[in-house]
């Protein structure tokens, strides 16, 4: 494994969303704009590559009985940081993604890579590992969400925090309300998950 | 025994650490983030009173009006939480009720801007958990503007109940909800102006 | 008591943590294959939920705030309820091994449920007192034990039922959910103050 492989290999491979279905809450809760599923990506790349760095460089000072806790309170302090610089600097932002930023402290992605990455392996690696994973939960994030602005209010790259509407693709009353309400999100993920699965299913055949 | 200590040391460092980090964050963010705070209200204020330089918040003073003319305990503008006074080189402009209507969702948190001579100005939506693409539409400047120019005197309601506001489409709940805050606004307002506080 | 009433039932069905809120997705798609488990953790959650309210309420209220670190509070909340879990299952284990038979294994899962940190958050942003937080508490957790319980049946069912090779899984769980989140839009805009006399 080389540095780009750990760097690519959560993008598509074991992309954290997609394959290994880790992290849907906040997923689900914030992908209703392309800019709110960018800031969340943002925000927890950040915690996951600082975590990682951090668990990494720290893996033979911290005794295995005590992981999980020093995980958690490096991870936890991570997310407060970015918490205050978000409120401090994106406020509409860090408002509409309310409880979720607290809550990267509770995504399974995160602790699931200091335990099974981080913990075992160099510091190089782990930073890998935690910018692919990080950029492969906001590539899933923002997908969704750019479907759901989409379908959902009929613009796409609104940007509340610069006061941009964004692009008009066709006329509100022709969205579908449906798409940004709790159900359209279920739904939504489901059936994306679903069409990938069968394209990698249709690939898997032509190969064998 | 020893390990149970070197243990508890090693968790304390790192805890001792991660706090030491976050104090100095916390720090450099604090004043910025009070500032953000104070500058939404700021800015709601001043988009709902256009032409006022400086606002007083006059809460006490209007609602202790309130209190001691409401009868059986039950207050007359449940809706109005705050009210703040706009001042133009000390000369009262407007005011602006900060209202929290029910809405389908929940409270719709609103400021309502009444000018001095009793006319509707602005009104703008702080906070709200209507459902998107249909109540959320109360923060549209399309809706808000079917608001501006009304005065006291006839109350304010949606064409639905007879009133003289067309309500958005499929969302009767939230746009019944505004006119409401905006219906008792302008009475508040009336009510103080007569009482001899402006 | 209508407070306290509005808050019950908003937490069950208005804003239920499952279907309209998104907290605690994860053990409700990774638990729920069958009722007898879905139930089992139900109720581990509401234990522990109802507790966690009530120590992280009092931990923000009687340390974090007086001292000015209302800062360290994702730190400070989490390890609480980790903490808390473990404690949970040590005296579980030790008062009553039935109870812990049939609720120890789902124990450890809950420290990484977002909706047990998510109501302790809510509790303080809410700026809910003491009983309120704990009501608060127990109804999310009830809300989320009724919607794994449900969602679990459908899936029983669905064991039996011809699903698309791509859908098999977690994409028809998501969809199911979906269908279930549809149903709950439905008490959206219940005037729960209006039906409980409260102003």
């Amino acid at each position: 494994m080389s540095f780009t492989s750990q760097l690519t290999k959560g993008l598509v491979k074991e992309n954290p969303t997609f394959r290994i279905l880790l992290g849907m809450c906040p997923t689900l809760a914030v992908s209703l704009a392309i800019s709110n599923g960018i800031g969340m990506g943002i925000a927890a790349t950040f915690v996951l590559v600082g975590s990682n760095v951090i668990v990494s460089m720290l893996r033979n000072v911290i005794p295995s009985k005590i992981r999980i806790p020093c995980f958690i309170v490096v991870i936890a302090s991570f997310v407060t940081m970015v918490d205050l610089v978000m409120a401090a600097f994106v406020p509409k932002l860090h408002e509409v993604l309310g409880i979720f930023i607290p809550l990267i402290v509770v995504n399974c992605i995160i602790l699931a890579r200091a335990e099974a990455f981080a913990s075992k392996n160099g510091v190089m690696y782990s930073l890998a590992d935690g910018i692919g994973m990080g950029l492969g939960f906001t590539l899933a994030l923002t997908g969704l969400s750019a479907i759901r602005e989409l379908l959902g209010t009929g613009t796409l790259l609104a940007v509340p925090d610069f006061g941009f509407p964004g692009f008009k693709i066709f006329d509100r009353s022709l969205a579908a309300v449906m798409v940004i309400l709790p159900p359209g999100g279920f739904i939504t993920l489901g059936l994306l998950i679903g069409l990938l699965n069968s394209l990698t299913r249709k690939k898997r055949k032509a190969h064998a | 025994m020893r390990d149970v200590l070197k243990l508890g040391f090693i968790l304390f460092a790192i805890c001792a650490v991660a706090a030491g980090a976050l104090a100095f964050v916390n720090d450099i963010t604090e004043e910025r983030i009070a500032a953000q705070a104070a500058m939404k209200l700021e800015h709601a204020l001043e988009s709902v009173v256009p032409g006022a330089e400086e606002f007083k918040d006059e809460t006490d003073r209007v609602l202790a009006l309130k209190v001691a003319v409401a009868d059986g305990g039950r207050p007359e503008f449940p809706t109005v939480k705050r009210v703040y006074a706009g001042y133009d080189n000390g000369e009262m402009v407007g005011a602006a009720f900060a209202c929290a209507p029910a809405g389908y969702g929940g409270p719709i948190d609103t400021v309502v801007g009444v000018s001095r001579d009793g006319v509707v100005t602005g009104l703008t939506v702080v906070k709200h958990t209507e459902t998107p693409g249909l109540g959320a539409n109360v923060t549209t400047r399309q809706f808000q503007e079917r608001f501006l120019g009304l005065r006291a005197g006839a109350p304010v309601k949606v064409t639905r109940d007879g009133g003289q506001v067309e309500a958005i489409t499929g969302a009767t709940i939230s746009s019944r909800a505004m006119a409401g805050a905006v219906d008792q606004a302008l009475r508040l307002f009336e009510f103080a102006r007569r009482q001899g506080v402006w | 008591m209508g407070e306290i009433l509005v808050i019950f039932f908003g937490g069950v069905l208005l804003n239920n943590f499952i279907l309209s809120r998104f907290l605690g997705i994860c053990p409700f798609i990774g638990v729920s294959k069958q009722v007898e488990t879905a139930t089992g953790m139900g109720m581990a959650v509401i234990f522990v939920m109802g507790v966690a309210s009530v120590v992280t309420w009092v931990v923000q209220q009687l340390i974090l705030v007086p001292l000015g670190l209302g800062y360290l509070q994702t730190i400070a909340f989490i390890l609480v309820i980790a903490a808390l879990v473990q404690l949970v299952e040590m005296v579980v284990q030790k008062v009553s091994p039935v109870l812990y038979r049939a609720l120890g294994i789902y124990l450890p899962l809950i420290t990484t449920n977002c909706a047990v940190l998510g109501v302790s958050i809510l509790n303080i942003t809410e700026k809910y007192n003491l009983l309120e937080a704990a009501v608060n508490g127990i109804a999310g957790a009830s809300g989320f034990t009724m919607a794994i319980v449900l969602f679990a049946a459908i899936r029983e069912r669905m064991e039996l039922s011809p699903i698309p090779d791509s859908l098999r899984g977690f994409p028809m769980a998501l969809i199911t959910a979906g269908l279930m989140s549809i149903a709950f839009l439905g008490f959206v805009g219940f005037r729960l103050k209006d039906l409980f006399g409260v102003m």
